[in-house]
């Protein structure tokens, strides 16, 4: 298996600078992750590329894991140089989900991490056979646990609870599998339609395709306008 | 749909406060501070609240425009002063530029090893308590509707601007409810101006705070300001039940005899946009 499609596009095309989803892969290990940050937040576009990145490093998230994650984006900036308004954004902190997934060597199993609302989807042929975290599009309403980047707030994910959050799917019986990712915007139109929409994510081939999907959904009010990112794994 | 618009710095949405400051607005409340001193603590509270949600590694977004009105003795004027006092509204890049003054204090807060530590923070501070005169709510509203006739018309698909009235008394200068009414039909494409209306009090009186009808409200002045008032748009609705309040669409959002508790979650639900992303 390998990375056979990814593509992002940001909330309004013009400001494509701003999207603050994060993908990566590191196929060579078969592992692959996304992360979508959230608004409120002082830089979520940094701290969702840094999650990726360690999560493509190191795929054993646990307390130690998410402490390191913490310090490395504190250590990026300069909190006695900020503007007072700075200062207190900062403080307040950074938000965003993770959810990725380690392929084992032999390709019988996928090993799925989520925090948060970024959907990974299990497919066999064209047919949906599983989802992580959410199964049904109404779910996407719920407010996602977030990993942050004060300590503090991230109290829910310490201990054993960080390893509870995840999923391990067989690929023994599946005849055509593939595993998508994607953050919740793609997700939640997904669930809404898996049958006739799994394909149409299965045949994209360009960004621009890609860009035509989103566009079109969003404007027919099928798919809300937020930061798009898909990662096709077959 | 109303009330759907997305929020962005290209379609801001705009908040203007509206503040009584009257001569009875020094009165105290049960926590020593006059209703003047408080409501200024909760609006500054409430611009550094708008302020650091909209600030990012970049700079400040200007997802909102922000005015205050304030009226009493004085007649009707900006309730900014220093820098933003020549005009009522202002991009929120302007607001956090031009705080009258910066506080500086020191705040316990966790130092990550399971102890705590000393971090100077700081307070800003746009608005100050005054209270001087009569109560010329009417010409305040006359200047809201005005204000927002200016602003709906240079933003005309925005998110309608949120209007937060807040006096502890009536009008002394005619009869609000038609400008009330007024203001209200002045819209934006997404939606009517939202006019939600706060009365304070220091009576300890039982207070009301979003009713769904004119019934159960003690007397005319209160019936008049909930008629004043708007719906609850949707969104607003689950807001306000996440916080204790039996809220519906139904409800207005209006406020009577609000005390403390009160007029906190009143300012904090009322500045809340879900369409900010």
């Amino acid at each position: 298996m390998r990375l056979s499609f990814a593509a992002s596009i940001a909330k309004y095309k013009q400001d494509s600078r701003l999207n603050e989803d994060a993908m990566g892969d590191r196929a060579s290990l078969g592992v692959y992750a996304v992360s979508d940050g959230a608004s409120e937040s002082f830089d979520s576009r940094r701290w969702s590329k840094l999650l990726v990145r360690l999560f493509l490093a190191n795929a054993h998230v646990d307390e130690r894991w998410l402490h390191r994650a913490v310090s490395l984006y504190v250590r990026q900036f300069d909190r006695e140089a900020m503007t007072w308004s700075a200062q207190a954004a900062f403080d307040r902190g950074s938000f965003a989900t993770l959810t990725g997934i380690v392929i084992s060597p032999g390709r019988s199993q996928v090993q799925v991490l989520g925090v948060g609302d970024s959907l990974a989807v299990l497919v066999d042929g064209t047919h949906l056979v599983s989802s992580y975290p959410y199964q049904r599009p109404e779910q996407f309403a719920l407010r996602p646990l977030l990993l942050s980047t004060v300590w503090e707030q991230n109290r829910a994910l310490l201990g054993n609870a960080l390893a509870g959050l995840g999923a391990r799917w067989s690929l023994r019986h599946l005849r055509d599998a593939s595993v998508l990712l994607m953050t919740d915007a793609l997700g939640a139109w997904l669930l809404r339609d898996p049958r006739s929409r799994v394909p149409k994510l299965l045949n994209l081939n360009t960004s621009l395709q890609f860009e035509a999907l989103v566009g079109h959904e969003r404007m027919n009010g099928q798919m809300r306008r937020d930061d798009t990112t898909l990662a096709v794994i077959r | 749909m109303p009330y759907t618009a997305d929020i962005a710095r290209t379609n801001p949405t705009a908040f203007l406060f509206v503040v009584d400051q009257s001569a009875s607005m020094d009165e105290k409340l049960e926590s020593g501070q006059s209703k003047a001193e408080f409501v200024a603590d909760v609006l500054n509270k409430t611009l550094y609240q708008l302020v650091i949600r909209c600030t990012r590694s970049e700079g400040v977004r200007n997802y909102f425009e922000v005015g205050v009105i304030g009226y009493g003795g004085k007649g009707v004027y900006s309730g900014f002063g220093g820098a933003l006092a020549s005009d009522y509204i202002h991009p929120l890049a302007a607001i956090e530029q031009n705080p009258l003054r910066v506080e500086s204090r020191a705040k316990r807060v966790p130092d990550g090893a399971g102890g705590l530590v000393d971090q100077s923070v700081n307070f800003p501070v746009w608005f100050d308590p005054a209270t001087n005169g009569g109560t010329p709510m009417c010409e305040a509203l006359r200047k809201t509707a005005e204000l927002m006739v200016h602003w709906c018309d240079a933003h005309p698909t925005s998110y309608p601007p949120t209007i937060i009235h807040v006096t502890d008394g009536q009008a002394n200068d005619g009869d609000p409810e038609q400008i009330a009414d007024s203001a209200k039909l002045i819209s934006t494409n997404d939606g009517e101006c939202l006019l939600f209306n706060l009365h304070i009090d220091t009576s300890g009186a039982q207070s009301i705070i979003f009713p769904a009808s004119e019934a159960g409200l003690p007397d005319a002045y209160s019936r008049m300001l909930f008629r004043m008032s708007s719906n609850f748009p949707p969104h607003l609705v689950a807001m306000a039940k996440e916080k204790g309040y039996p809220a519906t669409g139904e409800s207005r959002f209006f406020g009577y005899k609000a005390g403390y508790e009160g007029i906190v979650d009143f300012f904090d639900i009322g500045t809340r946009a879900s369409n900010l992303r």
